[in-house]
């Protein structure tokens, strides 16, 4: 989708739901992020048609005795930019984690 | 939205509380309503990690911890959601958005777009003017050290006049407040070399340029020694002069040039930019060549006053300063020499005061007619837009319960408005270019630096601010009304009425803004069109149809005796007058409604003779016999001059009757003398006066010598001939050009002009005035109109359904009419009353303009209303008649 820039915030969001992350704290779970990167990224990307959000059904939080949850899924739109976003978390560790990664020996 | 399950937490936790009511504080970011669908997300997230933590190995510190921390993060989200609503990037895609939908409609953009294209092109041409004549800077070093010496008599500063050379050179010696002082004077050389071309030129100090911080583009200007009795005749000449006559040669500073007969070495040439200061303008044509003086101040005439001072203030000093020192000093001069001064000052003035007089207060007046006219073009743009989005308030609903934040909205629907004001911006700016140029014709001479006036970079600007401005006066207020009041109200429901009611009555209150602002525009055009109206009917004492007149330049005639000279006039006027469609022609040194400006003192023989200071003075005309009657002057009595008053015969003059009142009043002038300088002149005939500097200002006194006894010049010189005769005479300056240099190839001939050009370029700054003023009160009336017509418009379009009742129940059709009438007319009424009030406060400002009518004249203020009031009742009686012709039953089922 056209305007989205790839972060490394916004690639890893997106991987972390391809793994099946959908509500916001698991996705900082799975990420690391903290809520005050992950959740205007969702928005952005939502803006941005690239993920779609929806209230949980009522009967799945009765069930689990809480209130409903925001639930965050990928579009096709959102799909389209895996790829890229792979590519981004491909090049870290040439970037910075070169040294961490690979330490030199000695 | 649908709202989720309240929670129900069942261990109220200390920091799930604090995280809960951390959410529910950054929650007032946003707009109430999406405050609780987003608490409602955030709470749900925070409950779920509590529970998860709970089920599993139980909730530490380190984890309550990090929950509080995530639900501060809650902040950012609140922050760039609110924040996110005025983002650039989406006022863009708005825009698109906006320019789509704005094409679906183009009669509504049409419309509005057009209205500020008128609004803010006339803002950009006037601007463009301001800026030319008033706020840029001379192309001088530190411009605002200039001053300009205004000679006048103590007590009268308002009729200025010019001051003398000795003076000026005495006051550059004695007063320290300046680093520098230059006189400059009219000096009108041609060409006797080459094609005759008069030009226009000045003789003046040798430190004149030094004195305005000038540079020469080649070669230099004067020195010392280049002024004063024996100099070498040096000129220094214009870059276009140099350009156009001699190919930019650049071996031409240093070689001479044959002006007047006389070899003058060329020093240098002014910058291509240079501008003269408007002390000597010839029909607003500035100088080209510039001499310096041929005498030595202290041998020049004291008392002739034919001469513009300007000054350099020295450094650290001010007018107000410099002002005592140069009283003081003229003082002084005044003692010494009280013949000459007695009763005189100096008055200074900066240099671009001096320059652009009376033009600066007429050019703000209209500056702020035009920002009326904006003002009004605002208002109807908003109003237009307040219906739109009152059309629109079912999609924007749509929009904000699909989530669309407050700020969204108001992004989207202030992009519309900045698309109508980008594109009527663009439009204006194209139109303020094309016209801008009519406009500086229109002013003829009266307006000042006018070569200079043009779109510049700063105008641009001024006209991008003026758009965007516009856009948030016109777009913005009614997209936060509309969007305020929007969010959760049921469509079409009585929430939706009562909005629509009260966009109604801010469309109504800015239509009677609008009314009362065209009321004070038309009345103050009706002032300023009776005004012109006035001075055309002014009686000037000259015919102004079917007269031509020409000027003859000197060169070619000085080296004649006088007698040859007389001949050769007798032949050339005798010549012209045999041209078919010539009736008489006649020959004068200065044609009336020319710039030109003299005033010699005239002493009766038959009076005591005059204290010092107590002299007065005539406009002193040379003419030929047929001159005064070329010009169509009526002999009121005695006789007119002819060819037997020659140099042999006694000395005659013919009078103007404001003459004859200032020296003999209530006795017959015929046969009294009066010593003009140091000759005697005898009254032969007495006519009536003629209104020398236009219709505006009250004819002086003149005295009409017959060239052959002039004592000063004599009649081997160029005058200007005067033609008169049929229509046809008018379109004669070729051909008579023709017949002169039949006669003597040699004469160089200018100005041709027709009498009714010279006096529409007197009156050029009235017409000016007049014309725009008419023009943005046209303006402002026609949009005015469209504004009452819209409001009733709706007006009945929302009163349909009582109409209809009305004439379900029985009302016949004009009662509904006349329902929708009455609205219109207390509208307008209401209007003109507040415009009346403001157009009597405000007329006062045209005071300094107006001529032969008060500024509180009740013709015109009625005259104003009327038009206004017709028009604006004809403008609701459109829709009223679609009011009557409203169906019942289809009123009644629509709803």
């Amino acid at each position: 989708m056209a305007g989205t820039r790839m972060t490394v915030a916004t690639a890893l969001i997106l991987g972390a739901m391809r793994d099946g992350a959908r509500y916001g704290f698991d996705i900082m779970d799975v990420t690391g992020l903290p809520s005050g990167t992950v959740y205007p990224a969702l928005r952005r990307l939502e803006a941005n048609g690239c993920l779609r959000s929806t209230w949980e059904p009522a009967a799945d939080a009765l069930e689990a005795g809480r209130p409903r949850r925001r639930v965050y899924e990928v579009t096709p739109e959102g799909a389209a930019l895996l790829p890229a976003a792979r590519e981004k978390l491909a090049s870290l560790p040439r970037l910075v984690g070169a040294r961490i990664l690979h330490p030199r020996e000695g | 939205m649908l709202s989720p399950t309240p929670p129900t937490p069942e261990t109220p936790d200390r920091f799930v509380r604090f995280s809960i009511r951390f959410v529910g504080a950054a929650s007032r970011l946003l707009p109430s309503a999406d405050r609780r669908a987003w608490r409602a997300e955030w709470n749900a997230e925070i409950l779920a990690a509590h529970d998860r933590l709970a089920r599993g190995r139980g909730v530490g510190t380190l984890d309550r911890l990090r929950l509080v921390v995530h639900a501060v993060g809650s902040l950012r989200d609140a922050w760039y959601l609110t924040t996110h609503g005025f983002g650039l990037r989406n006022l863009f895609q708005d825009l698109g958005r906006a320019g789509r939908s704005l094409r679906s409609r183009p009669g509504f953009t049409a419309t509005a777009v057009v209205t500020l294209m008128l609004g803010i092109g006339a803002n950009t041409a006037l601007l463009g003017i301001v800026r030319g004549v008033l706020l840029r800077p001379f192309p001088y070093d530190e411009p605002d050290r200039l001053v300009q010496l205004i000679g006048h008599r103590i007590g009268e500063p308002g009729r200025s006049t010019n001051v003398s050379y000795p003076n000026l050179a005495d006051i550059e010696s004695e007063v320290s407040a300046f680093s520098g002082v230059a006189g400059i004077s009219a000096w009108q050389p041609a060409f006797t070399e080459g094609a005759p071309e008069v030009l226009p030129g000045a003789t003046v100090s040798w430190d004149y340029f030094d004195v305005l911080g000038v540079r020469p583009a080649a070669g230099r200007f004067f020195v010392p020694d280049e002024e004063g009795e024996g100099r070498t005749p040096t000129v220094v000449i214009s870059h276009g002069l140099w350009t156009r006559r001699f190919g930019a040669d650049p071996d031409l500073p240093g070689s001479s040039v044959l002006l007047n007969n006389e070899a003058y070495v060329v020093a240098g040439v002014t910058p291509a930019d240079f501008e003269g200061p408007n002390l000597v303008t010839y029909n607003g044509r500035q100088p080209e060549v510039w001499r310096t003086p041929y005498f030595d101040a202290v041998d020049w005439f004291r008392s002739g006053r034919s001469w513009r001072g300007v000054a350099r203030l020295a450094d650290g000093v001010d007018v107000d300063g410099a002002q005592p020192e140069v009283r003081a000093a003229m003082a002084r001069l005044a003692d010494a020499y009280p013949e000459e001064n007695a009763d005189r000052t100096m008055t200074l003035a900066p240099l671009r005061d001096s320059v652009v007089g009376d033009t600066r207060t007429a050019l703000y007046v209209l500056m702020g007619a035009v920002g009326l006219v904006l003002l009004v073009a605002c208002v109807n743009v908003a109003n237009l837009l307040t219906g739109r989005m009152l059309e629109r308030r079912e999609e924007l609903l749509v929009r904000s319960s699909m989530g669309a934040s407050r700020g969204r909205l108001v992004t989207h629907l202030f992009a519309e408005s900045l698309a109508i004001a980008l594109v009527g911006g663009v439009l204006g700016v194209a139109l303020a270019y094309g016209t801008v140029g009519a406009i500086v014709g229109l002013a003829g001479q009266w307006l000042p630096r006018a070569d200079a006036i043009e779109v510049d970079a700063a105008v641009l600007a001024f006209s991008a601010a003026l758009a965007g401005g516009t856009a948030i006066l016109f777009g913005l207020l009614p997209a936060l009304r509309i969007a305020g009041s929007t969010p959760l109200s049921p469509v079409g429901g009585s929430r939706g009425g009562e909005i629509a009611g009260r966009a109604e009555r801010l469309r109504r209150g800015l239509v009677l803004a609008q009314v009362a602002t065209t009321l004070v525009l038309v009345v103050g055009a009706g002032l300023l069109l009776q005004s012109f109206a006035n001075l055309h009917g002014v009686d000037l004492g000259v015919q102004r149809r079917g007269v031509l007149t020409l000027e003859m330049h000197g060169a070619a005639w000085w080296d004649l005796e006088p007698e040859a000279a007389e001949d050769r006039y007798r032949e050339v006027l005798e010549r012209i007058e045999a041209l078919p469609g010539v009736m008489v022609a006649g020959a004068m040194d200065v044609v009336p409604l020319s710039d030109n400006y003299s005033c010699d003192g005239v002493t009766p023989l038959d009076r005591p003779p005059p204290g010092p200071g107590e002299g007065r003075c005539a406009e002193v005309r040379s003419v030929t016999p047929g001159a005064l009657d070329a010009l169509d002057a009526r002999l009121v009595t005695g006789r007119g001059i002819e060819w037997r008053d020659g140099a042999d015969a006694a000395g005659g003059m013919v009078i103007s009757a404001a003459m004859a009142e200032m020296f003999w009043p209530g006795e017959s002038a015929i046969g009294k003398s009066a010593l003009i300088h140091s000759d005697t002149f005898a009254v032969l005939g007495v006519v009536a006066d003629i209104r020398h500097f236009g219709p505006e200002t009250p004819p002086g006194p003149m005295a009409f010598l017959p060239a052959s006894q002039e004592p000063w010049n004599g009649i081997a010189r160029g005058l200007s001939v005067v033609v008169r005769g049929d229509a046809v005479v008018e379109s004669m300056g070729d051909e008579i050009r023709a017949v002169i240099n039949s006669i003597e190839p040699r004469i160089a001939i200018s100005s041709i002009s027709p009498m009714g050009d010279l006096l529409a370029g007197t009156v050029g700054g009235p017409r000016l005035r007049a014309t725009l003023l008419a023009i943005f009160a046209a303006l402002a009336l026609v949009l005015a109109l469209v504004g009452i017509a819209g409001v009733m418009a709706q007006a009945v379009s929302r009163r349909r359904r009582e109409i209809g009742v009305r004439i379900a129940l029985g009302a016949a059709p004009g009662g509904a009419i006349s329902l929708v009438l009455r609205d219109g007319v207390r509208l307008t009424s209401v209007g003109l009353a507040v415009g009346l009030l403001a157009a009597a406060a405000l007329t006062r400002l045209l005071e300094s303009f107006v001529f032969g009518v008060s500024p509180l004249e009740p013709r015109v203020l009625a005259a104003g209303c009327l038009l206004v009031f017709t028009l604006g009742v004809l403008c609701s009686w459109l829709p009223a008649r679609r009011a009557a012709r409203i169906d019942p039953v289809e009123a009644l089922r629509a709803d």
